[in-house]
């Protein structure tokens, strides 16, 4: 089941929404929404249930004896044979098949759980904070399995950080502030999603394989712009429905186009991912307190492991690489030039690196990244513009536009400035615009024209 | 040689830096009193019992015949094609793919679609060839359709009603059959025999 499904928004949520009230005590509601959040992922496919019950009782088991351990070596060594199982389960799911699927005479039959990098890296989380001291708190399976498997972050995340979350899973009070902040977060969500994310998808798809240059180009900005809108839509959904059920979760995206540096737009894209892998990877590694060599092999290595954390495709690893180089880059060559440059420059430099970094993410083969990333400079390209682009460039200039725009943080200072202005007709507005357009995103949805979400496959 | 000194040394350098516990202090790791014994087997146990789960999980996924065909798209078409009768079968365009059966051509390698213009006919035969990340969308259009069919002639043509009830819809990992017409079990007897081969 996905938040986009017209089960999932008319029966399951408020379903079960409404039963969560007839429950008083905190254990009891954790309970509950165990059991909805597990009949909730083994909606359509059964057996994904197993491996997300297994990595919870595996991850829990190993946490419990951590914790029995004295030694610092015993639990040296729970921690590395807790961590080699995850990998295998990992792998054997997500790369596998990929890397040595030829192996396999009968092909390779396993399919890949939803949400699985997702839930075991949230699990993983309380095995290094409770190895790390960060806490020692464990306070029970049930609030365990309601910290990875919770329905509103455990197909895509965010990513839950163990110590941001514990105190949260003992008393989680729904307030009415919270459910307001939970009903603007989750209708922004699914209007970016459904109205902006699935028809640039659209846009995506009929630009594919144009060879003009502005055809290509537009091709590149609708990935560009659908990746974000899609999976920030997502997340602003999860922290919506979390806050529902009483649950601050931080934000995964902080206006991330609008950075002006990519050292600075890592800092604003998947945030929980980021954060998980500089706070787990980099500074276990030493981070940036050691030697200059050894920091760029940290930063090498870290945005390695984000690289395939993707997928397991050579182009998620270019991706992840490049990454790295731009980093190092601005760290060491020219990141001081960048700083003083006008601010339009900068931003074009990180709209350009990441135009290109995009297009790897989303290139099957090299092949295909290098035609599309020589378009971008003219090279390959068949002529300036094509009837087609033509069409699709004035067919969708609101489209882009209103994606430019939502990118910005210029909506929420608007709707500041006027909310401060028109205080009761603006809340007045603001709830009835909301409204119409999550009345137009159910048209979209019955119309059955949205698309699974496309981080839904990593 | 040297891999394996360096693993002792670090084995025996974690064993001399692990004095956490009050109660002994050398050999820590060792004392059976600085940790709940109990606890350790109970914990034990169950991770041991989790595997064993995890393999006997896996073990009917490795063993499982894939279903995922390389056979050549024409030759599918071809074995289907001449078990049955063309005329009741001439071929639609890619436009009518994408307006019958929800199915753009663009997103998938390979769309068969023949059936009569003649609305009072439910004999129809799709093939569609795709990705395999692909075949929720494809089953469940194909599924779609083929209900669809059935509930549209219910009210006035139950003899073709009854037909695309009967109809076979067979998915596979990159190949799937949509078959409405006489005989439906032998040409999906077909399709997998030419997939097979």
């Amino acid at each position: 089941m996905q938040f986009t499904d017209l089960i999932f928004l008319f029966v399951f949520f408020p379903v079960i929404w409404l039963l969560y009230f007839l429950f008083q005590k905190t254990p009891i509601k954790n309970l509950f929404l165990v059991i909805a959040s597990l009949a909730f992922y083994a909606w359509g496919a059964v057996y994904s249930l197993f491996i997300l019950l297994f990595v919870i009782l595996w991850n829990y088991l190993s946490i419990k004896q951590m914790q029995n351990f004295r030694s610092k070596f015993d639990k040296k060594m729970q921690l590395i044979v807790c961590v080699a199982v995850n990998l295998i389960v990992l792998l054997a799911y997500k790369y596998i098949p990929v890397w040595f699927g030829f192996a396999f005479k009968g092909g390779f039959a396993l399919q890949m759980p939803i949400g699985l990098s997702f839930y075991m890296f949230s699990c993983l989380s309380a095995v290094f904070d409770i190895y790390y001291k960060k806490t020692q708190k464990l306070t029970g399976l049930v609030n365990f399995t309601l910290f990875a498997g919770f329905f509103a972050w455990v197909n895509m995340g965010p990513i839950a950080h163990y110590t941001n979350m514990e105190d949260q899973l003992d008393n989680h009070p729904v307030t009415i502030d919270k459910f307001k902040r939970g009903g603007i977060l989750f209708l922004s969500g699914i209007i970016r999603k459904v109205l902006i994310a699935d028809n640039l998808a659209l846009l995506y798809q009929a630009l594919s394989g144009n060879p003009s240059w502005l055809g290509n180009l537009l091709f590149g900005f609708a990935y560009f712009f659908q990746l974000y809108f899609d999976f920030s839509g997502y997340s602003r959904m999860a922290r919506g429905l979390a806050l529902f059920f009483g649950f601050e979760v931080p934000e995964n995206f902080n206006h991330p186009y609008t950075a002006l540096s990519v050292q600075d737009f890592w800092r604003r894209w998947h945030i929980s991912l980021t954060s998980w892998f500089r706070d787990y990877v980099y500074i276990p590694l030493g981070g940036n307190r050691v030697s200059s060599s050894r920091w760029m092999l940290n930063i090498l290595a870290v945005w390695l492991l984000t690289g395939i954390w993707h997928g397991a495709s050579l182009t998620f690893l270019i991706w992840g690489l490049y990454q790295a180089v731009l980093i190092l880059m601005e760290k060491l060559v020219y990141g001081k030039y960048l700083s003083k440059a006008p601010a339009f420059l900068q931003h074009t430099y990180l709209v350009l690196t990441q135009l290109i970094g995009w297009t790897w993410f989303s290139s099957a083969t090299f092949t295909d990244a290098f035609t599309v990333i020589g378009r971008y400079f003219g090279i390959g390209a068949q002529g300036f513009a094509d009837s087609n682009a033509i069409f699709y460039l004035f067919s969708s200039l609101g489209l882009l536009a209103a994606a430019i725009l939502c990118s910005t943080d210029l909506p929420a200072k608007i709707s500041a400035v006027l909310k401060k202005r028109f205080t009761s007709s603006f809340i007045l507005a603001q709830t009835a615009g909301y409204l119409v357009l999550f009345a137009v995103c159910v048209a979209f949805l019955i119309a059955a024209t949205n698309r699974t979400f496309l981080y839904a496959a990593f | 040689m040297i891999i394996l000194s360096k693993l002792r040394n670090f084995i025996e350098r974690e064993q001399h830096s692990s004095y956490e516990c009050s109660e002994c202090s050398l050999l820590c790791h060792l004392n059976d009193d600085c940790m709940n014994k109990y606890k350790f087997w109970f914990y034990t146990i169950l991770q041991g019992i989790l595997i064993i789960c995890l393999i006997a999980f896996w073990i009917p996924f490795f063993t499982q015949k894939s279903m995922q065909s390389t056979a050549d798209f024409s030759a599918v078409q071809s074995a289907i094609t001449s078990a049955i009768d063309s005329q009741y079968y001439p071929v639609q365009s890619e436009q009518r793919a994408r307006r019958f059966l929800n199915l753009d051509p663009s997103v998938y390698d390979q769309i068969y679609f023949a059936r009569l213009d003649d609305t009072m006919s439910a004999r129809e035969l799709v093939l569609v060839e795709f990705d395999p990340a692909n075949k929720d969308s494809v089953e469940q259009a194909l599924t779609a359709r083929k209900n669809a069919q059935a509930d549209i002639y219910e009210g006035y043509a139950p003899e073709q009603a009854d037909m695309s009830k009967a109809g076979a819809v067979d998915v596979w990992d990159n190949y799937a059959l949509l078959y409405i017409g006489d005989s439906p079990d032998s040409i999906q007897d077909l399709f997998e025999q030419a997939l097979g081969g």
